[in-house]
Formats: C-alpha cells, sequence, structure tokens
C-alpha cells in the first residue's frame, strides 16, 4: 500500500487539471445547453496568448499576464461563445456539435500555422520548488495548480447555491421566459455562465503549458480528458465533476504503475482512463439521469434535391469527367483522385447516420481503420483472395458498429457524439497498437491491391465502380423503408416506436452498415497508399470529417462527392506550403460555424434554376420551407402558429368531406356502435385495461393507483385539469413511462412488460399531446409511415426492404386514413408548413393508417377551430363505427367530449376522483369543483359581479 | 529550432544558389579546378579538366520526407541541401552539379504516394537521396523497386534498407538501431535498465520487444518499460514505477518534448538514472538539460561534434549553408546520404540513368565508410543492402560532446 501512496497523490495533481477544466465544461453546458467541444481550444488560446504576452512580443511578467489572460481574454472568449451557443439554442444536436468542431479546427488550424507544429519551450512561471509529501517529491507548482482548481471549484458551487446570479443560471435553460418575467435577464445570465466557462478554461490552458510545452493539439487533447471527468459529474453536478477528474487522474496514475511492469499490450491503458470513464459512463448511466438540457425546437429538414432529370444529367457528367481524370491529371496527381474516390464512401457512410438519421458519430475513421487492418492481414499476411478479402474486412467492423449503437439507443444527440468520440480515442490508444491492428510491425500494414487491377490506372478505375456503386447503394437505401424509417427516427423516435417500430433494432442495423461502408473504405484506401498506419486514421480526422459532411451541399450521393473532393482533391491542387493543410483546417472550421449557426447562403436562385431545367412545378408556398440546413444551412423556421388564414374550409377545399363508408350497415347502425349498456361501466373483455397504475417522480406522485378501461368500439374520455396526470397515464399505456406500480392488458394479454413498438405492434396506437410529426417528411409520408412502422416491426430485414404487398396495403391505408381525416388535399405538403390544427388531423391520420384498434388520442383537438373539432368529433365517431376500434380520449373540449364520448373518466391530482357517463360527469359535484374550485367560492361569485 | 518561414526561405535561396552555381559553372571554361572540399565528397574530382565535365549535365535528384507535417524532421534534409550546396560550390560530382527536387509529404501517405510518382515518373531523378519517410516509405518502396530507382542514405528507419534491393543505407539500420541502446547501457556499466517510449506512434511500442531480446543477448536485465505521452500531465507515476523497478539506466525512445519533461520529472523524485539517448530521438536542446548529463547518445553516423576530417567539412558547410540548422545526428545523416551518392556519382557515365547508379553503388570499395561518415557499407548486385551492424557511441558531459569509446564505428 505504501507503494501506491505516491501514485495517489500525483493523480491528485493531474485530477486537478482534469477537474478544473471539466467544471467549466459542465457549467456552459448547464446554462446554455450546448456541450463545448472547443473548450480544450479555449484553453490553446489562453496558453498561446499567455506565450506572446509573456515571451514573444511584449515581454511582459508572468502574473499581470497571467491576470490579463483570466480576466480579459477569457470573458472576450466567453462573450464570443455565448453569442454562438445563443443562436444555436434551437439547433439540431448535429449542428451543436459541428458548431464546437468547427471552433476546435478554426483554433487549431490557426495555431499551427502560425506557430509551427513544433512545440515551444513554454517558460515556468510558478514556483518550482518541491515539497516530500508521503513518499514523494510534489512540486509547488503542482499543489498551486491543485489549490486553484479546488478554490474555483468551490467559489463556483457556492454561486450556484448562493448567489442569485447562480441560482439564476440554474433557471435560464428551464424556462428563460419566467426568468426574464422576473427581472433577471436571461441573455445576462447566460453571458456570465459562459464567461465564467471560458476563464476557467484559459486559466486550464496557462496553468498547464509549462508543464505540456506549446503545442495547439496537446493542450486541447488535454482537456478532452476533461470530458471524463464531466461524465463522471453527470454534466451537471460541479463538485461530482470536480471529483470524478480527481478520480480520473488517480485511477491513470495508478494504472500507470501496474502497467510498466505487466505487458505492453495495456501500455495505452493510463492515456485511455478518461475515454473508457466518459464511454461507460455515458453507457450505464440510467437515462433518467442523463436528460438532454434542452430539446431542440428545430428538426432537421431534408436537403434540396434537384430534380431527376437534372440529378441524371449531373451524374452523366461527373461520370464522364471522373472516367477520363487519369488522361487528364499528371500520373503523379491519380493517388489523390482514388484516396478522394475511397473517402467518397467514408463520407456516404457517415452521412448514413448524421445526415439521413441524425445521429452524430465521431469514429468513422476507427471503423475505417479496421476495415484497412483487417484487409491488410488478409491479403498481405494470409493470401486471401482480394473480393473475399475486401468482404470480410467489411465484416469485422459490423460488431463494433453494433457496440456502439449501444449509446445510440440510450442516448440523445451530444451524448452520443461523446461516446463515439470516446470510443475513437480509446481505440486509437489501445486498439491501433494490438497485433490485429497496425502493431504487427513497426512498418504499418500492407495492404494489396486485386491482382487484376495493380497499376494505378486500374486501381483509380476499381475505385470509381466502388465510389459509384457505393452511392447507388446509399441512395437505394435512403429511399427504401430502411431510409424512410431512418428520416422517421431522426425526426421523433418516440413517434416511430409508438407505431410499432422497435428502434433499438433500426439503431444497430444503420450502425452496422455504416460500419460496413467505412470499414471498405478503409480497406480501398489501403489499397492506394499500398501501407497504413494509425496516423492515417486519427480520432482528430473525425472531427474533420463531421465538419466537412455538415458543409457541403446536396443530398446523396452528391454530398459526399462534394465532401471527398474538398478533403483530398482541392488540397492537392495547392502547391505545398507546410501551412496549407491547417488554413484549410481553419477554412473548414469557419464554413462549419457558419453553416451551423445559419448564416450560410440561400441558393434560392440555383434551386429555382435547376426545378426550371428540370422541369418542375414546385408550388410557392413549399419553396419557403425548402431552404433547408442542409441546403446552404437555412434551418427551418419555428414551427409556424395557425395561420391567419380564412377559416373557409369549403372554400379552400383542403378539407374534404370524409367519404361515405362503403359497408352501408355500419352506416345505418347506430353512430356509436355497439358498447355496453349505458350507465353502467363497460367490462373490460377487449380494449385497454390499465389497472391500479401508479406513476411517482422522485417524491411527487404522479398517477396514483388508477384503474381504467378503454373497451373496443367505444370511446372513452379522459378530463382533469391541467397536470393531472392524464398523458402520465398515456406514456404508461404506451411503455414510455415505467410505473411503479400497475398492469396493462390489451386484449386481455397482460403487456406491462413489453416495450412501446410491442405494444403498438398489438395494436395501440396515440397521437401526442406535444405533436410527435416528421417534420422533415410530407404528409402522405408521415401518415403511410403510421403503416410502415408496424410493417418493419423487430425483425432487421423488414427494417430494410418491404414487399410488393406491404407496399400496396400501405398506400392503401394511407389513402384511406388521409381521406376518413379530411386531409387528403394536403397530401404532398410539407407537414412543417401547416397550421397546427392541420398538423393534429395529420397525426390522427398517421394513427388510423397503422393497424391500431385501440387509439389514444392525448388533447387531438387543440388547435381545431369549432368546425373542425365537430368534424373530427365525426372521424372519431366513424373509426369506432368501421373498424370497431376503441379510442381513449383525453381533452378539455368539453363540448367534443360530450359529443362522442360514451364514458368519461376524470382525474385530479393523479387520482381518478370520478368515472361515468357523460351526463353523470356534467352532472357531478365533485367533478365541477376540481375544475372551478370549492363551492364555496362560487357561491361568492355573484356577488362579486355586481 | 529552425522555423518554417525561414526554412522555406533558406531553401529557396538554396535552390537560387544551386542554379546560380550551375549558371557559372557552365559558363566557367574549366572545371573544378581547386575542386576538392575534402576527402568524403569525391576522391577523383581533384582530377581536372575531365572530358565528362563540359557535358554540363545536371545529376537530378530528389528527395522526399516529411519536413512540415506533425511530428516533423527538417533537419534532415538541411544536411542534404548542405552537402549539395557545398558540392555545387566546389564545383560539383566530377564537374557536374547536382540539381535537388525536394517533396514535402508532411508524413501523409496519399501525398507520398503522388510525390514519389512525380520524382521518378516526371522528374526523373536519378536517385532519391536521404529520404526522411520512415511513415510513408513502406507504401512506395515495392514501386520504387519495380522502377529501378534508387534510394540512397538517409534515415533507415523501416527494414526495407535491408530486404529491398532498391535501397542503399548509410548509417545503421533499423535493428542495429535498437541493438546500439542495449550495447549503450552496457558502455555505461549498467546492469539493469528500462526504457520509456511514445504513446502516440505504434511503431515506438515495436522497438520493446527488440530491445529486450537485445537486453539478454548482453546479459542485461530489462525490467520496465512505459510509454510517455506528450500530452501527459505529469511522468512522475512512470519516473516512480521505473525507480521501483530498480532501472539503474533508462533508453529515452521518445520525441524531445516528452523526453526533455521526463527526465526533470525523474530528478525531482531523486531519480537520476543514466539515460540512454539514441540518435533518432536527440535533439541538441538535451545539451541544456542538466538533468541528463552523463546520458550516452548511440548513433547511426559518425558522430557529428567529431574532428575527423569528413565530419569538419560536414560542420563547416552547415555553418555556412545552413547556419540556422542545429548540428546533431539527423543532418549528419542526411549529409552522409549525400555524400553516399556522391561517391557513386563519380563513376556515372555522361548519360546517366537511374539504372546506372545502382551499377555505381555495387561498385564502391568493400566496407566503404565515407572516410569515416558511415560504418562500413557493403551493396552487392543481385541481392538487398546487408544489414549495417556498426554503429558510434557519444555521450553528454555537462552540456558538451564527447566521444567515450573513440570516433570509429562500434561493431559488436
Amino acid at each position: 500500500m505504501n507503494s501506491l501512496l505516491p501514485f495517489v497523490i500525483l493523480g491528485i495533481t493531474a485530477g486537478s487539471v482534469y477537474g478544473l477544466t471539466g467544471t467549466g465544461l459542465v457549467l456552459t453546458y448547464k446554462t446554455s445547453g450546448i456541450f463545448n467541444f472547443a473548450q480544450g481550444a479555449v484553453a490553446t488560446t489562453g496558453a498561446y496568448v499567455f506565450y506572446v504576452l509573456h515571451d514573444d512580443i511584449l515581454r511582459l511578467p508572468a502574473v499581470p499576464t497571467a491576470l490579463i489572460c483570466v480576466f480579459v481574454l477569457g470573458p472576450v472568449l466567453g462573450l464570443g461563445m455565448e453569442a454562438m451557443a445563443r443562436r444555436l439554442a434551437d439547433a439540431s444536436a448535429t449542428l451543436q456539435v459541428a458548431a464546437t468542431i468547427g471552433v476546435v479546427l478554426v483554433i487549431q488550424g490557426f495555431f499551427s500555422a502560425t506557430f509551427g507544429t513544433l512545440a515551444r519551450t513554454f517558460p515556468a512561471w510558478l514556483p518550482q520548488h518541491s515539497v516530500k509529501i508521503g513518499g514523494v517529491f510534489v512540486g509547488e507548482d503542482q499543489m498551486i495548480i491543485t489549490g486553484i482548481a479546488l478554490a474555483a471549484t468551490v467559489a463556483l458551487f457556492l454561486f450556484f447555491r448562493r448567489i442569485r446570479l447562480g441560482l439564476a443560471m440554474r433557471g435560464v435553460v428551464d424556462n428563460p421566459e419566467l426568468l426574464d418575467l422576473d427581472g433577471t435577464s436571461p441573455a445576462a445570465v447566460r453571458r456570465w455562465a459562459w464567461i465564467i466557462g471560458s476563464s476557467f478554461a484559459t486559466l486550464a490552458g496557462i496553468l498547464l503549458a509549462p508543464t505540456l510545452n506549446l503545442d495547439a493539439t496537446v493542450l486541447t487533447l488535454l482537456v478532452v480528458q476533461a470530458f471524463g471527468a464531466a461524465a463522471i459529474g453527470l454534466f451537471s453536478s460541479l463538485p461530482l465533476t470536480y471529483l470524478g477528474g480527481l478520480a480520473i487522474g488517480i485511477v491513470a496514475s495508478v494504472a500507470t504503475k501496474y502497467v510498466v511492469t505487466a505487458s505492453a499490450a495495456l501500455a495505452g491503458l493510463p492515456a485511455s482512463i478518461p475515454f473508457i470513464v466518459l464511454f461507460l459512463v455515458l453507457v450505464f448511466t440510467p437515462r433518467s439521469k442523463l436528460a438532454a438540457r434542452r430539446v431542440p425546437r428545430q428538426q432537421p429538414v431534408a436537403g434540396y434535391a434537384a430534380p431527376a432529370r437534372v440529378q441524371i444529367a449531373g451524374a452523366v457528367v461527373l461520370g464522364v469527367v471522373l472516367l477520363i481524370v487519369p488522361h487528364l491529371v499528371n500520373s503523379a496527381q491519380l493517388p489523390f483522385w482514388s484516396d478522394g474516390l475511397t473517402q467518397v464512401v467514408l463520407f456516404l457512410s457517415l452521412g448514413l447516420l448524421v445526415r439521413t438519421s441524425g445521429q452524430v458519430s465521431l469514429s468513422q475513421a476507427a471503423f475505417a481503420a479496421i476495415g484497412a487492418t483487417t484487409m491488410g492481414h488478409l491479403t498481405a499476411g494470409f493470401g486471401l483472395p482480394w473480393g473475399a478479402a475486401l468482404v470480410l474486412a467489411g465484416l469485422a467492423a459490423v460488431p463494433v458498429g453494433a457496440f456502439l449503437a449501444i449509446p445510440a439507443i440510450r442516448l440523445p444527440g451530444v451524448f452520443l457524439a461523446l461516446a463515439t468520440f470516446g470510443f475513437a480515442v480509446t481505440m486509437e490508444q489501445m486498439g491501433y497498437p494490438l497485433w490485429i491492428m497496425f502493431g504487427s510491425s513497426s512498418l504499418g500494414v500492407a495492404v494489396n491491391r486485386p491482382s487484376f487491377a495493380q497499376g494505378d490506372t486500374a486501381y483509380y478505375y476499381l475505385m470509381l465502380a466502388f465510389a459509384v456503386v457505393a452511392g447507388l447503394l446509399v441512395m437505394w437505401l435512403v429511399r427504401s423503408r430502411l431510409g424512410r424509417l431512418l428520416r422517421g427516427m431522426a425526426d421523433s423516435p418516440v413517434a416511430l416506436a409508438t407505431h410499432g417500430t422497435s428502434v433499438v433494432v433500426t439503431r444497430v442495423l444503420v450502425f452496422c452498415i455504416a460500419a460496413f461502408l467505412a470499414a471498405v473504405s478503409g480497406a480501398l484506401f489501403g489499397g492506394v497508399v499500398h501501407t497504413v498506419t494509425s496516423t492515417d486514421f486519427t480520432s482528430f480526422s473525425s472531427l474533420t470529417l463531421l465538419a466537412l459532411l455538415v458543409i457541403v451541399p446536396g443530398r446523396e450521393p452528391w454530398y459526399a462527392f462534394a465532401a471527398g473532393f474538398a478533403l483530398v482533391i482541392i488540397p492537392s491542387w495547392i502547391s505545398t506550403g507546410a501551412t496549407v493543410s491547417d488554413w484549410l483546417n481553419v477554412l473548414f472550421g469557419v464554413a462549419a460555424v457558419q453553416v451551423a449557426l445559419g448564416f450560410a447562403p440561400r441558393n434560392e436562385k440555383l434551386h429555382a434554376l435547376l426545378d426550371r431545367l428540370g422541369g418542375r412545378r414546385r408550388p410557392a408556398v413549399t419553396e419557403s420551407v425548402a431552404a433547408s440546413r442542409w441546403n446552404g444551412g437555412e434551418r427551418s423556421g419555428p414551427r409556424p402558429v395557425a395561420r391567419a388564414e380564412p377559416r373557409d374550409h369549403a372554400a379552400r377545399g383542403e378539407l374534404s368531406e370524409p367519404p361515405r363508408p362503403r359497408d352501408d350497415t355500419a352506416g345505418t347502425g347506430a353512430p356509436r356502435g355497439a358498447r355496453g349498456a349505458r350507465g353502467r361501466a363497460p367490462r373490460a373483455s377487449t380494449g385497454l385495461d390499465l389497472a391500479h397504475v401508479t406513476v411517482r417522480y422522485g417524491g411527487h406522485v404522479a398517477v396514483n393507483d388508477v384503474s381504467l378501461t378503454a373497451p373496443a368500439s367505444t370511446i372513452t374520455g379522459l378530463i382533469g385539469p391541467n397536470g393531472a396526470g392524464k398523458t402520465t397515464l398515456f406514456n404508461v399505456a404506451s411503455g414510455l413511462v415505467k410505473p411503479a406500480n400497475g398492469t396493462l392488458r390489451l386484449h386481455g394479454v397482460d403487456m406491462s412488460g413489453a416495450d412501446p413498438a410491442a405494444r403498438a405492434r398489438r395494436g395501440l396506437g396515440r397521437t401526442f399531446q406535444k405533436m410527435e410529426l416528421f417534420d422533415s417528411l410530407t404528409v402522405a409520408d408521415n401518415v403511410s409511415l403510421g403503416r410502415e412502422a408496424g410493417q418493419a416491426g423487430q425483425r432487421p430485414w423488414r427494417h430494410v426492404a418491404e414487399t410488393g404487398r406491404e407496399q400496396r396495403s400501405r398506400s392503401e391505408a394511407a389513402e384511406q386514413a388521409m381521406a376518413l381525416a379530411g386531409i387528403a388535399g394536403l397530401a404532398g405538403r410539407p407537414v412543417a408548413a401547416l397550421s397546427t390544427g392541420q398538423r393534429r388531423l395529420v397525426e390522427l391520420a398517421r394513427c388510423l393508417a397503422g393497424k391500431f384498434d385501440i387509439l389514444l388520442l392525448d388533447e387531438p383537438s387543440s388547435g381545431l377551430d369549432a368546425v373542425e373539432t365537430k368534424r373530427f368529433g365525426e372521424v372519431l365517431t366513424r373509426v369506432v363505427a368501421e373498424r370497431g376500434a376503441g379510442i381513449l380520449l383525453v381533452e378539455h373540449d368539453m363540448a367534443l367530449v360530450m359529443a362522442v364520448c360514451d364514458y368519461v373518466h376524470v382525474l385530479d391530482f393523479g387520482t381518478k376522483i370520478f368515472e361515468g357517463t357523460v351526463a353523470q360527469v356534467s352532472s357531478s359535484d365533485v367533478v365541477r369543483a376540481a375544475y372551478l374550485g370549492t363551492e364555496t367560492v362560487s357561491e361568492q361569485q355573484p356577488k362579486m359581479a355586481r | 529550432m529552425i522555423n518554417k518561414a525561414r526554412r522555406t526561405a533558406l531553401l529557396r535561396v538554396s535552390a537560387l544558389s544551386v542554379a546560380a552555381a550551375a549558371l557559372a559553372t557552365a559558363c566557367s571554361s574549366s572545371s573544378s579546378s581547386n575542386g576538392t572540399a575534402g576527402g568524403g565528397i569525391s576522391p577523383s574530382s581533384a582530377s581536372s579538366g575531365s572530358a565528362v565535365a563540359a557535358s554540363g549535365s545536371d545529376l537530378v535528384i530528389g528527395t522526399i520526407g516529411n519536413f512540415s507535417g506533425p511530428s516533423a524532421e527538417p533537419s534532415h534534409l538541411a544536411g542534404l541541401q548542405a552537402w549539395v550546396d557545398s558540392v555545387n560550390a566546389s564545383g560539383g560530382v566530377k564537374g557536374r552539379q547536382i540539381k535537388l527536387i525536394v517533396e514535402d509529404d508532411q508524413g501523409d501517405a496519399t501525398k507520398s504516394q503522388a510525390e514519389i510518382r512525380q520524382l521518378v515518373q516526371v522528374d526523373h531523378v536519378l536517385a532519391v537521396v536521404s529520404p526522411e519517410a520512415s511513415a510513408t516509405e513502406s507504401g512506395w518502396a515495392s514501386y520504387v523497386e519495380q522502377q529501378h530507382v534508387a534510394v540512397v542514405g538517409g534515415e533507415a528507419d523501416t527494414p526495407e534498407w535491408f530486404t529491398n534491393p532498391a535501397f542503399f543505407p548509410s548509417g545503421a539500420t533499423v535493428l542495429t538501431s535498437i541493438e546500439m541502446q542495449a550495447y549503450a547501457v552496457k558502455a555505461a556499466g549498467k546492469q539493469s535498465f528500462g526504457a520509456v517510449y511514445c504513446a502516440e506512434i505504434a511503431a515506438c511500442k515495436q522497438s520493446v520487444p527488440a530491445l529486450a531480446g537485445y537486453a539478454k543477448a548482453f546479459h542485461l536485465d530489462m525490467s520496465t518499460s512505459a510509454a510517455i505521452a506528450v500530452a501527459a500531465p505529469s511522468y512522475t507515476a512512470q519516473c516512480l514505477a521505473a525507480k521501483q523497478a530498480n532501472a539503474q539506466a533508462v533508453v529515452i525512445d521518445a520525441s524531445f518534448a516528452a523526453g526533455s519533461r521526463f527526465a526533470p520529472a525523474c530528478a525531482q523524485q531523486g531519480y537520476t538514472p543514466v539515460y540512454v539517448i539514441p540518435s533518432g530521438s536527440f535533439d541538441g536542446r538535451y545539451l541544456q538539460v542538466a538533468q541528463v548529463t552523463g546520458a550516452y547518445v548511440p548513433t547511426t553516423n559518425a558522430l557529428w561534434f567529431a574532428s575527423t576530417p569528413a565530419v569538419n567539412q560536414f560542420k563547416k558547410a552547415m555553418a555556412r549553408y545552413e547556419p540556422s540548422t542545429a548540428l546533431g545526428p539527423n543532418p549528419m545523416s542526411g549529409w552522409a546520404g549525400g555524400a553516399l551518392f556522391g561517391a557513386a556519382a563519380a563513376s556515372l557515365p555522361a548519360k546517366a540513368t537511374a539504372a546506372d547508379v545502382f551499377t555505381a553503388l555495387y561498385s564502391l570499395p568493400k566496407n566503404d565508410t565515407l572516410d569515416g561518415l558511415t560504418p562500413p557499407l557493403n551493396f552487392h548486385s543481385g541481392a538487398p543492402a546487408s544489414q549495417v551492424t556498426c554503429f558510434f557511441i557519444g555521450q553528454i558531459k555537462g552540456g558538451s560532446l564527447t566521444d567515450p569509446v573513440g570516433t570509429a564505428p562500434v561493431c559488436p
């Protein structure tokens, strides 16, 4: 034990630095909801500015320089970052990550270009004497750093708890408008948070630079290790972050002691510990504790797609150009073109994840590395035939892709980016040196070309063929069922799950496919350069890949060609200068930030021109929404409120009369269909049956022992004041919330343990109080996905392709559902452009399209006017009559409830206070008291009215 | 260290001076009458008025390497450049000026592929001299072999240098460069040692098993090894671990950025082993790091601070043509590569091709050391170069360098 103590003490000094930088990171995340990947870059800036002021130009003394850096530069950088964060407040996770990564690229590129890549000696400015503590000499500078980190964290903790500004910081994310009403400016609060966070980072930079020396990459990398500390603090607790940093430092330090005597295989372990911690924490923490600080209000909108004619013409032109490249360029340039084509495949794989399904992955380079090394070992090592080796190389990455899908399943947006980044760095430090990857020899791994494409030109054509095939494959995938599921998942995984798709399967599938493609691209790249080394697949390069993917315009496969071009070919044209690649990184970073913040050009004229060329006529209203994030970075505007349009629905011809049912008997039968005798609670022979459901959130009981039944062929109402627990009850029924107690039976079968998709496939459909539409799709696609989600179900092969029969039944169901809901005229419109009422109808139609016989409708008429509501009620009764469906309806519109419901349950404060027929409910004193207050108050009312 | 802007400027100036010198020589009536600048370059350049000189055709050579990317090493190039400049200034090789084409691949594999093709197919270089491309040369080694272009001298860090018939090393080859580290421990009189190596590149770790093997061969005990990452905030843990493993010497196989922090960290803990800093990791700034005094510096080429005539020539040329590059093993290695080419070039025919360079190299005398610049070299037709198994040993003492076992090569 005694020999461990020195390592523990050492770990404390290193860990306190992680804690300091992690604390600033958590602070800005807590208050702005933006995770600052560029925290390390801020530290780097601080260190370089200190160097310039202290050593290079002005030669100011150390302590004043430090004060200037921390108290002037830090705040300036913080204000800049806050301005950026403000604009990112509503952006999707992808854009948020891209923006902060862009800052990293800019800062690192700039300092590398200006100061060179050779590390400069940074002068030590803290006292250097040593003191012996517990068997190890600790430098005074280390103790000072530890002390400063501790003091800063404690001060910040108290600030959050005691000082008004600190309390305000906690409130600013959850409800800035409320804060504003209270007299505190949310903008000012955020600015203070970023100022403090950036000052912390700057402080960390100038404290660390003497030990590390001045190197742009190193400083940034060091702060990245603080992510692990932030993870332990669950991105919200400052004391835990600090302690987490200490823990990481200690564990890494102790590991060093054991690693030196153990085999060299674990040599990379100490340096990887922060990232392993990051990954493990993200994967194993209960989801409730890692809830995203803000839910992006803007959903990604699909990029502009030129008309088919234009695309085909473009493809022909591009194809011809690429075919004659070997004759156009100097033979010495050909490797760049071959390389660029392999990168096209890599970008296609990343695009599947990022662009199509909205999942940010920062570990594509690792997959490519797996593919390249496997290919090398199989071809040059084992002598397998090239084609077989290529397939196996691709498959080698698939289990790793599936493994990475685990965090994807659990984690929203930014956390997934973090987890994949942590994984990528760990792979680089511990995986790359393994003998199955790059570790087998110091040369790197030799990768053979196929016997039929040994020469440069032949191999180039082979690469071209692969790029084309990959492009066609991805285009097909995106247009296939899987593509539809992915786009739906990007917009609303909850909606997709509650309509019957096992979203877990979808995610694993897309990660596996992306991993396969990326590995193939790595294997092909290996053939271009003949020997691959670990420096060809750095974790940092994954950041550049993401930035480029966000910048380039167009849809698949065009963005991949553009990105490959920008990454490899354009730099090869610029005559070699040492700083070219650095300045290019700066350029990419600036562009990424621009795109993410929405400043990129809209290209409307270009789109109009292409549309004209392609013979596509676009209705005026859709043009304003067509400009999208991917197309030059325009994001869709805020959700439109109901437009002030004439409510003359008939005149507009949009809302058509639902067609008369073909089945005459249903038409002439009782409007509400068969049901139990009036006046008695209907029995639960079929339908939905919730028994003794209790839901607790922390100490608060949201739903208290509620039992109710929604039988088939009946419309059951569920009413109660706001906050009564109605939506919570729905979420329990759907499987989105786990109750502390209670069971759910669907058609008599106990489904309490089933996930939402399984319940949906059993017949349970729902709509949402906060609408969960697939905003990037049209009305028809939304509705159709309502059926397709159930068709996809659980089995992976059914996620990818559909049979002809399924397609027919899907489109039929969609047509009927839209007709029934009266929105057939809106079929081709993007849902993001519709009014609230129309969107509600789309959600209903989506629910109707699926094979559901129990429908949970959560305030479906809010946003509808009186005419629309009346029509809506008719739709509901028709649905029950025609299909025998059971509906459980949460509503505030009492007229609707009275008109359509057969039976009503009333909730208040989570408890059922009454149930009965409509007549009984409307005459119940209990119910009235719940809505209007106690009777004594109502007696006093007439006096005041006088 | 020389900074990039300056170096680019220097390259331009050097290129200009080469051009100017070529012009001057072409215009001058006689060839190298006072040609010899020393023994190592061209033994027959003293003979003046050779009919060959009047042809005026330059000897075009190329070099390729990581001169400005991450982990760049531009000082090799400086050595080669100095050699080219000094040779051209004294009339060239047999009256023929050397034209050097520099390709900087910045350590990028694709760029390296493109640039080697540029040199071979477009610039038609006679040979690739002193490449500094250990990260990327494996990618084009078979290409140059197929194209029958010789790769001459310089950093022989990969096994290509003794397995590929197109490669002609001018310094100790890679296994020897590891063996010399173990030998240095023995020369220091220590029994047990450890090694710290860079964490960033897989290749650094690969040397550990080989080093352990040589340790056994020399009856030494390699008790510990650890990775030191440039980005790590402290190396004290590794120091303590080595101290606890009783390592009396420590081999530093990492960059100066890491090594220069490692020694003081250990000293702070009262642990002062004898360091072994092989030439591949050496940096002139170590002379200012007080904690490494007494360190042994095994090198793959001649000791660059020795006073032999060949090395004096090197020092003079560096001072004249590359004054901003500090002297060290890297410029020495670059220079030696140039010298090897120069020795072969002396017997090239008038219209030389790349294939003639091979013949010329094979015709060099056995165990040639180029007047003490290199370990004994032997090239045979029809076979790859055999491993170069000799090396040199230097030592840091009190801020300057000495030769504890003399300046002749050591051949265990």
